[in-house]
Protein backbone atom coordinates (compact mmCIF):
# COMPACT_ATOMS: atom_id res chain seq x y z
CA UNK A 1 0.00 0.00 0.00
CA UNK A 2 1.14 3.68 -0.92
CA UNK A 3 2.70 5.29 2.11
CA UNK A 4 0.49 8.32 1.66
CA UNK A 5 -2.73 5.95 1.70
CA UNK A 6 -1.54 4.49 4.99
CA UNK A 7 -2.34 7.64 7.51
CA UNK A 8 -5.83 8.64 6.43
CA UNK A 9 -7.02 4.66 6.81
CA UNK A 10 -5.45 4.31 9.98
CA UNK A 11 -6.69 7.69 11.34
CA UNK A 12 -10.45 6.59 9.61
CA UNK A 13 -10.17 3.41 11.42
CA UNK A 14 -8.82 4.39 14.85
CA UNK A 15 -9.12 7.52 15.40
CA UNK A 16 -13.14 7.41 17.15
CA UNK A 17 -11.78 4.36 19.24
CA UNK A 18 -8.75 6.36 20.48
CA UNK A 19 -10.97 9.34 21.35
CA UNK A 20 -13.18 7.54 23.49
CA UNK A 21 -10.44 5.67 25.00
CA UNK A 22 -8.85 8.88 25.73
CA UNK A 23 -12.34 10.62 27.06
CA UNK A 24 -12.25 7.75 29.48
CA UNK A 25 -9.09 8.41 30.64
CA UNK A 26 -8.68 12.15 30.34
CA UNK A 27 -12.17 12.73 31.45
CA UNK A 28 -12.64 16.03 29.21
CA UNK A 29 -13.38 16.06 25.65
CA UNK A 30 -10.59 19.11 25.47
CA UNK A 31 -7.35 16.51 26.89
CA UNK A 32 -9.19 13.55 24.89
CA UNK A 33 -8.80 15.74 21.50
CA UNK A 34 -5.41 16.46 21.95
CA UNK A 35 -4.42 13.02 23.23
CA UNK A 36 -5.44 11.89 20.18
CA UNK A 37 -3.93 14.05 17.94
CA UNK A 38 -0.76 13.86 19.84
CA UNK A 39 -0.88 9.82 19.41
CA UNK A 40 -1.35 10.46 15.44
CA UNK A 41 1.28 13.00 15.52
CA UNK A 42 4.08 10.73 16.95
CA UNK A 43 3.14 8.15 14.17
CA UNK A 44 3.17 10.57 11.73
CA UNK A 45 7.09 11.38 13.12
CA UNK A 46 7.89 7.28 14.41
CA UNK A 47 5.29 5.11 13.74
CA UNK A 48 5.77 4.92 10.12
CA UNK A 49 9.07 2.91 10.67
CA UNK A 50 6.87 0.13 12.22
CA UNK A 51 7.12 -2.45 9.56
CA UNK A 52 3.85 -4.46 10.44
CA UNK A 53 0.44 -2.21 9.48
CA UNK A 54 -1.32 -4.61 11.59
CA UNK A 55 0.74 -4.00 14.05
CA UNK A 56 -0.85 0.00 14.33
CA UNK A 57 -3.93 -0.78 16.22
CA UNK A 58 -2.50 -1.88 19.38
CA UNK A 59 0.54 0.33 18.94
CA UNK A 60 -1.65 3.47 18.67
CA UNK A 61 -3.15 2.58 21.55
CA UNK A 62 -0.21 2.13 23.69
CA UNK A 63 0.91 5.46 22.31
CA UNK A 64 -2.23 7.35 23.48
CA UNK A 65 -1.47 5.31 26.78
CA UNK A 66 1.80 6.19 27.67
CA UNK A 67 1.23 10.30 26.70
CA UNK A 68 -1.44 9.55 28.91
CA UNK A 69 1.02 8.45 31.57
CA UNK A 70 3.17 11.02 30.38
CA UNK A 71 1.15 14.28 31.28
CA UNK A 72 -0.37 12.78 34.03
CA UNK A 73 1.51 12.16 37.36
CA UNK A 74 0.30 9.17 38.22
CA UNK A 75 -1.20 8.70 41.63
CA UNK A 76 0.32 5.88 44.40
CA UNK A 77 -1.43 2.85 43.93
CA UNK A 78 -2.17 1.01 47.41
CA UNK A 79 -5.02 -1.36 46.56
CA UNK A 80 -4.21 -4.66 46.39
CA UNK A 81 -5.41 -5.05 42.74
CA UNK A 82 -5.47 -8.97 42.69
CA UNK A 83 -7.42 -9.59 44.77
CA UNK A 84 -10.70 -9.07 44.41
CA UNK A 85 -13.30 -8.45 47.14
CA UNK A 86 -16.14 -10.88 48.11
CA UNK A 87 -18.89 -7.95 46.80
CA UNK A 88 -16.56 -7.20 43.50
CA UNK A 89 -16.31 -11.39 43.11
CA UNK A 90 -20.18 -10.93 43.19
CA UNK A 91 -21.28 -7.61 41.54
CA UNK A 92 -24.61 -6.42 41.47
CA UNK A 93 -26.46 -7.31 38.25
CA UNK A 94 -26.92 -4.48 35.59
CA UNK A 95 -30.02 -4.82 33.66
CA UNK A 96 -28.64 -4.17 29.89
CA UNK A 97 -32.28 -3.09 28.96
CA UNK A 98 -32.06 -0.79 31.71
CA UNK A 99 -28.92 0.43 30.40
CA UNK A 100 -29.47 0.41 26.89
CA UNK A 101 -32.53 3.06 27.78
CA UNK A 102 -29.58 5.37 29.90
CA UNK A 103 -27.98 8.22 27.82
CA UNK A 104 -24.83 7.46 26.40
CA UNK A 105 -23.31 10.48 28.29
CA UNK A 106 -24.30 8.98 31.81
CA UNK A 107 -22.84 5.47 31.08
CA UNK A 108 -19.53 7.55 30.35
CA UNK A 109 -19.81 9.68 33.39
CA UNK A 110 -19.84 6.53 35.26
CA UNK A 111 -16.95 4.81 33.15
CA UNK A 112 -15.26 8.19 33.79
CA UNK A 113 -15.68 7.65 37.21
CA UNK A 114 -14.49 4.18 37.89
CA UNK A 115 -10.93 4.39 39.26
CA UNK A 116 -8.43 5.06 36.86
CA UNK A 117 -6.44 1.39 37.66
CA UNK A 118 -9.59 -0.02 36.69
CA UNK A 119 -10.85 2.34 33.98
CA UNK A 120 -7.98 2.03 31.78
CA UNK A 121 -8.70 -1.57 30.98
CA UNK A 122 -12.11 -1.22 31.31
CA UNK A 123 -12.34 1.15 28.19
CA UNK A 124 -10.36 -0.81 25.99
CA UNK A 125 -12.47 -3.37 26.79
CA UNK A 126 -15.53 -2.05 26.32
CA UNK A 127 -14.65 -0.45 22.94
CA UNK A 128 -14.02 -4.31 21.74
CA UNK A 129 -11.67 -3.04 19.79
CA UNK A 130 -8.93 -5.39 21.80
CA UNK A 131 -8.68 -8.17 23.39
CA UNK A 132 -7.49 -8.48 26.34
CA UNK A 133 -4.25 -10.20 25.71
CA UNK A 134 -4.26 -7.19 23.54
CA UNK A 135 -5.27 -4.97 26.24
CA UNK A 136 -2.87 -6.54 28.13
CA UNK A 137 -0.16 -5.52 25.71
CA UNK A 138 -1.20 -2.19 25.77
CA UNK A 139 -1.35 -1.42 29.62
CA UNK A 140 2.08 -3.52 29.78
CA UNK A 141 0.43 -5.46 32.63
CA UNK A 142 0.14 -9.26 33.57
CA UNK A 143 -2.99 -11.04 32.02
CA UNK A 144 -4.16 -12.10 35.26
CA UNK A 145 -4.05 -8.94 36.45
CA UNK A 146 -5.98 -7.62 33.04
CA UNK A 147 -8.52 -10.10 33.94
CA UNK A 148 -8.78 -9.04 37.89
CA UNK A 149 -9.07 -5.33 36.77
CA UNK A 150 -12.00 -6.05 34.36
CA UNK A 151 -13.58 -7.67 36.62
CA UNK A 152 -13.15 -5.51 39.36
CA UNK A 153 -13.75 -2.31 36.98
CA UNK A 154 -16.60 -3.72 36.27
CA UNK A 155 -18.24 -4.26 39.46
CA UNK A 156 -17.21 -0.82 40.18
CA UNK A 157 -18.82 0.36 36.70
CA UNK A 158 -21.79 -1.76 37.81
CA UNK A 159 -22.66 -0.30 40.75
CA UNK A 160 -22.17 3.52 39.22
CA UNK A 161 -24.82 2.91 36.96
CA UNK A 162 -26.68 1.26 38.64
CA UNK A 163 -26.54 4.36 41.10
CA UNK A 164 -27.24 6.75 37.91
CA UNK A 165 -29.99 5.19 36.52
CA UNK A 166 -31.86 5.80 39.87
CA UNK A 167 -31.22 8.79 39.49
CA UNK A 168 -28.21 9.66 41.87
CA UNK A 169 -29.10 7.20 45.20
CA UNK A 170 -26.43 5.79 46.63
CA UNK A 171 -26.16 1.98 45.96
CA UNK A 172 -23.19 0.13 48.05
CA UNK A 173 -21.77 -3.10 47.17
CA UNK A 174 -23.83 -5.57 49.20
CA UNK A 175 -22.15 -6.53 52.67
CA UNK A 176 -20.12 -10.27 52.60
CA UNK A 177 -22.86 -11.28 55.31
CA UNK A 178 -25.49 -10.12 53.44
CA UNK A 179 -24.93 -12.80 50.30
CA UNK A 180 -24.32 -15.85 52.71
CA UNK B 1 -11.58 -25.29 35.92
CA UNK B 2 -14.34 -24.77 38.26
CA UNK B 3 -17.28 -22.64 37.67
CA UNK B 4 -15.64 -19.56 39.92
CA UNK B 5 -12.91 -19.79 37.93
CA UNK B 6 -14.81 -19.78 34.92
CA UNK B 7 -16.80 -16.82 36.03
CA UNK B 8 -13.43 -14.96 36.14
CA UNK B 9 -11.90 -15.50 33.07
CA UNK B 10 -15.46 -14.53 31.21
CA UNK B 11 -15.31 -11.78 32.29
CA UNK B 12 -12.57 -10.52 30.06
CA UNK B 13 -14.63 -11.89 26.96
CA UNK B 14 -15.99 -9.62 24.67
CA UNK B 15 -19.71 -10.13 23.57
CA UNK B 16 -20.48 -11.57 20.65
CA UNK B 17 -17.97 -14.13 18.56
CA UNK B 18 -14.66 -11.73 18.52
CA UNK B 19 -13.12 -14.30 21.17
CA UNK B 20 -14.77 -17.53 19.68
CA UNK B 21 -11.14 -18.60 19.04
CA UNK B 22 -9.64 -18.15 22.40
CA UNK B 23 -8.07 -21.65 23.84
CA UNK B 24 -8.50 -20.02 27.39
CA UNK B 25 -12.64 -18.71 27.01
CA UNK B 26 -13.18 -22.40 25.10
CA UNK B 27 -12.16 -24.02 28.07
CA UNK B 28 -14.59 -21.36 30.02
CA UNK B 29 -17.61 -21.78 27.81
CA UNK B 30 -17.43 -25.47 28.07
CA UNK B 31 -17.44 -25.04 31.76
CA UNK B 32 -20.56 -23.16 31.33
CA UNK B 33 -22.06 -25.85 28.99
CA UNK B 34 -21.66 -27.63 32.62
CA UNK B 35 -23.73 -25.39 34.66
CA UNK B 36 -27.30 -23.96 34.30
CA UNK B 37 -26.95 -21.26 36.99
CA UNK B 38 -23.44 -20.44 35.07
CA UNK B 39 -24.80 -20.70 32.00
CA UNK B 40 -27.74 -17.86 32.46
CA UNK B 41 -25.06 -15.74 34.59
CA UNK B 42 -22.70 -15.65 30.99
CA UNK B 43 -25.73 -15.19 28.85
CA UNK B 44 -26.70 -11.94 31.09
CA UNK B 45 -23.01 -10.80 31.30
CA UNK B 46 -22.90 -10.87 27.52
CA UNK B 47 -25.88 -8.66 27.31
CA UNK B 48 -25.15 -6.16 30.16
CA UNK B 49 -21.68 -5.50 28.42
CA UNK B 50 -22.89 -5.30 24.76
CA UNK B 51 -25.29 -2.90 26.23
CA UNK B 52 -22.47 -0.56 27.55
CA UNK B 53 -20.02 -1.07 24.79
CA UNK B 54 -23.02 -0.08 22.40
CA UNK B 55 -23.63 2.94 24.80
CA UNK B 56 -19.72 3.74 24.48
CA UNK B 57 -19.62 3.62 20.86
CA UNK B 58 -22.38 6.19 20.89
CA UNK B 59 -20.01 8.92 22.14
CA UNK B 60 -19.13 10.76 18.58
CA UNK B 61 -15.33 12.60 18.74
CA UNK B 62 -15.61 16.01 18.29
CA UNK B 63 -16.22 16.71 14.50
CA UNK B 64 -13.79 18.23 13.28
CA UNK B 65 -11.08 16.00 14.74
CA UNK B 66 -10.36 13.88 12.22
CA UNK B 67 -9.68 16.89 9.90
CA UNK B 68 -7.32 18.15 12.90
CA UNK B 69 -5.30 15.26 12.76
CA UNK B 70 -5.22 14.77 8.84
CA UNK B 71 -4.33 18.14 8.23
CA UNK B 72 -1.68 17.97 11.19
CA UNK B 73 -0.27 15.26 9.11
CA UNK B 74 -0.13 17.21 6.09
CA UNK B 75 1.26 20.19 7.52
CA UNK B 76 4.28 17.71 9.11
CA UNK B 77 5.25 16.52 5.73
CA UNK B 78 8.87 16.87 4.43
CA UNK B 79 9.17 19.66 1.70
CA UNK B 80 10.23 18.63 -1.39
CA UNK B 81 13.95 19.82 -1.29
CA UNK B 82 17.40 18.84 -3.00
CA UNK B 83 16.61 20.50 -6.46
CA UNK B 84 19.81 22.52 -7.91
CA UNK B 85 19.61 25.48 -10.14
CA UNK B 86 22.09 26.40 -12.47
CA UNK B 87 24.01 29.35 -11.48
CA UNK B 88 22.75 31.75 -13.56
CA UNK B 89 19.07 31.04 -12.38
CA UNK B 90 20.91 31.05 -8.72
CA UNK B 91 21.93 34.52 -9.29
CA UNK B 92 19.11 35.61 -10.86
CA UNK B 93 16.76 34.50 -7.70
CA UNK B 94 19.00 35.30 -5.58
CA UNK B 95 18.65 39.31 -6.41
CA UNK B 96 15.06 38.71 -6.54
CA UNK B 97 15.20 37.26 -3.06
CA UNK B 98 17.25 41.01 -2.32
CA UNK B 99 14.55 43.01 -4.04
CA UNK B 100 11.34 41.31 -2.61
CA UNK B 101 13.22 41.02 1.00
CA UNK B 102 14.43 44.56 0.58
CA UNK B 103 10.82 45.93 -0.70
CA UNK B 104 9.04 43.58 2.48
CA UNK B 105 11.20 45.48 4.48
CA UNK B 106 10.57 48.74 3.45
CA UNK B 107 7.26 48.38 4.24
CA UNK B 108 7.55 46.96 7.72
CA UNK B 109 6.40 48.38 10.74
CA UNK B 110 9.09 49.57 13.03
CA UNK B 111 10.29 47.06 15.52
CA UNK B 112 9.16 47.42 19.05
CA UNK B 113 11.54 48.15 21.80
CA UNK B 114 11.91 46.35 25.39
CA UNK B 115 12.39 42.83 26.49
CA UNK B 116 8.50 42.17 27.30
CA UNK B 117 7.88 38.62 25.63
CA UNK B 118 5.38 40.10 23.02
CA UNK B 119 7.77 42.98 22.24
CA UNK B 120 10.39 40.39 21.30
CA UNK B 121 8.56 38.30 19.25
CA UNK B 122 7.33 41.07 16.99
CA UNK B 123 10.88 42.18 17.26
CA UNK B 124 11.87 39.03 16.21
CA UNK B 125 9.34 38.75 13.53
CA UNK B 126 9.85 41.72 11.99
CA UNK B 127 13.46 41.91 11.73
CA UNK B 128 15.08 38.63 11.91
CA UNK B 129 13.14 35.81 11.00
CA UNK B 130 14.48 33.28 8.61
CA UNK B 131 12.75 30.21 7.26
CA UNK B 132 10.94 27.57 8.42
CA UNK B 133 12.80 24.59 6.93
CA UNK B 134 15.82 24.06 10.07
CA UNK B 135 13.26 22.61 12.30
CA UNK B 136 15.13 19.23 14.08
CA UNK B 137 13.12 16.24 13.10
CA UNK B 138 12.87 15.75 17.31
CA UNK B 139 10.35 18.56 16.88
CA UNK B 140 7.98 17.31 14.09
CA UNK B 141 5.81 15.92 16.24
CA UNK B 142 5.25 19.24 18.55
CA UNK B 143 4.88 21.24 15.41
CA UNK B 144 2.18 19.38 14.24
CA UNK B 145 0.70 19.16 17.52
CA UNK B 146 0.62 22.93 17.51
CA UNK B 147 -0.68 23.03 13.86
CA UNK B 148 -3.73 21.38 14.64
CA UNK B 149 -4.32 21.88 19.15
CA UNK B 150 -7.97 22.50 19.62
CA UNK B 151 -8.69 24.36 22.17
CA UNK B 152 -6.94 27.60 23.51
CA UNK B 153 -3.57 28.11 23.27
CA UNK B 154 -3.00 29.71 26.98
CA UNK B 155 -5.04 26.79 28.19
CA UNK B 156 -3.92 23.56 25.79
CA UNK B 157 -0.39 24.12 25.16
CA UNK B 158 1.98 23.70 28.42
CA UNK B 159 6.04 23.20 26.90
CA UNK B 160 9.32 23.07 29.32
CA UNK B 161 12.22 24.80 27.94
CA UNK B 162 14.80 21.77 29.17
CA UNK B 163 12.52 19.89 26.84
CA UNK B 164 12.95 22.14 23.78
CA UNK B 165 16.77 22.71 24.41
CA UNK B 166 16.87 19.21 24.66
CA UNK B 167 15.10 18.62 21.36
CA UNK B 168 17.34 21.27 19.59
CA UNK B 169 14.98 24.10 19.84
CA UNK B 170 16.00 27.04 17.73
CA UNK B 171 16.94 29.81 20.30
CA UNK B 172 18.21 33.37 21.04
CA UNK B 173 19.16 35.17 24.11
CA UNK B 174 17.50 38.65 25.06
CA UNK B 175 18.16 40.26 27.98
CA UNK B 176 20.01 37.41 29.26
CA UNK B 177 17.20 35.19 29.24
CA UNK B 178 16.65 32.40 26.55
CA UNK B 179 14.02 32.08 24.36
CA UNK B 180 13.14 29.30 22.32
CA UNK B 181 11.04 29.73 18.78
CA UNK B 182 8.74 27.38 17.17
CA UNK B 183 6.92 28.20 14.07
CA UNK B 184 3.77 26.04 12.64
CA UNK B 185 1.56 26.60 9.69
CA UNK B 186 -2.27 26.70 10.21
CA UNK B 187 -4.70 27.22 8.12
CA UNK B 188 -2.45 28.63 5.25
CA UNK B 189 -0.77 31.58 7.88
CA UNK B 190 2.13 30.85 9.78
CA UNK B 191 2.64 31.22 13.39
CA UNK B 192 5.38 31.32 15.87
CA UNK B 193 5.49 30.73 19.31
CA UNK B 194 8.16 31.93 21.68
CA UNK B 195 8.50 30.30 25.09
CA UNK B 196 11.11 31.63 27.66
CA UNK B 197 11.58 30.41 31.76
CA UNK B 198 9.84 32.94 33.44
CA UNK B 199 9.53 33.84 37.19
CA UNK B 200 6.92 35.32 38.68
CA UNK B 201 3.14 34.50 39.42
CA UNK B 202 0.61 33.58 36.38
CA UNK B 203 -0.30 36.27 33.86
CA UNK B 204 -3.42 36.14 31.28
CA UNK B 205 -2.72 37.11 27.98
CA UNK B 206 -2.02 40.46 26.54
CA UNK B 207 -1.46 41.65 23.07
CA UNK B 208 0.54 43.85 21.48
CA UNK B 209 0.74 44.58 17.42
CA UNK B 210 2.86 46.58 14.61
CA UNK B 211 0.71 46.83 11.53
CA UNK B 212 -0.20 43.58 10.69
CA UNK B 213 2.30 41.93 13.01
CA UNK B 214 0.57 40.93 16.30
CA UNK B 215 1.87 39.19 19.45
CA UNK B 216 0.04 37.68 22.72
CA UNK B 217 1.61 36.81 25.49
CA UNK B 218 1.02 35.08 28.68
CA UNK B 219 2.77 33.17 31.56
CA UNK B 220 1.62 30.15 33.00
CA UNK B 221 4.10 27.73 35.58
CA UNK B 222 7.46 29.04 35.22
CA UNK B 223 6.83 29.57 31.57
CA UNK B 224 5.98 32.90 29.27
CA UNK B 225 5.18 32.22 26.30
CA UNK B 226 4.46 34.56 23.16
CA UNK B 227 2.32 33.56 20.15
CA UNK B 228 2.88 36.00 16.80
CA UNK B 229 1.99 36.16 13.38
CA UNK B 230 2.14 38.56 10.76
CA UNK B 231 -1.18 37.99 9.22
CA UNK B 232 -3.13 40.18 11.84
CA UNK B 233 -4.59 40.47 15.23
CA UNK B 234 -7.41 38.08 14.51
CA UNK B 235 -5.74 35.18 13.09
CA UNK B 236 -4.22 35.52 16.37
CA UNK B 237 -7.07 35.02 18.50
CA UNK B 238 -8.79 32.62 16.92
CA UNK B 239 -5.79 30.35 18.52
CA UNK B 240 -6.25 31.84 21.81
Amino acid sequence: MNPDDVFPRLVESHYPGLYRFALSLARNPADAADLTQQTFYIWATKGQALREVGKAKTWLFTTLYREFLRLRRRDARTTALEDLTPAEQDPPDADADVIGKMDAELVLAALQEVPLTFREPLALFYLQDLSYLEIAEVLEVPIGTIMSRLARGKAHLRVLLAQKSRGGEVIEFPKKSARA
Amino acid sequence: MNSHDAQFILRARRPGERDAQDPLFAEALAEVEKDPRLKAWHEREQRTDAAIAAKFAEIAPPPELRAAILAGARASRPRAGGWKMAPWLAAAAAVAVLLTVTVVQLGRPAPPQGDALTAVALRELITAHGDHDAEPPALAALQIRLASAVGSFPERIELRPDDLRRQGCRAFRVGGREVFELCFRRDGIWYHLYVAPATGPDRGVSFESAGQFAAASWQRGAVAYALATDAGRAALQRLL
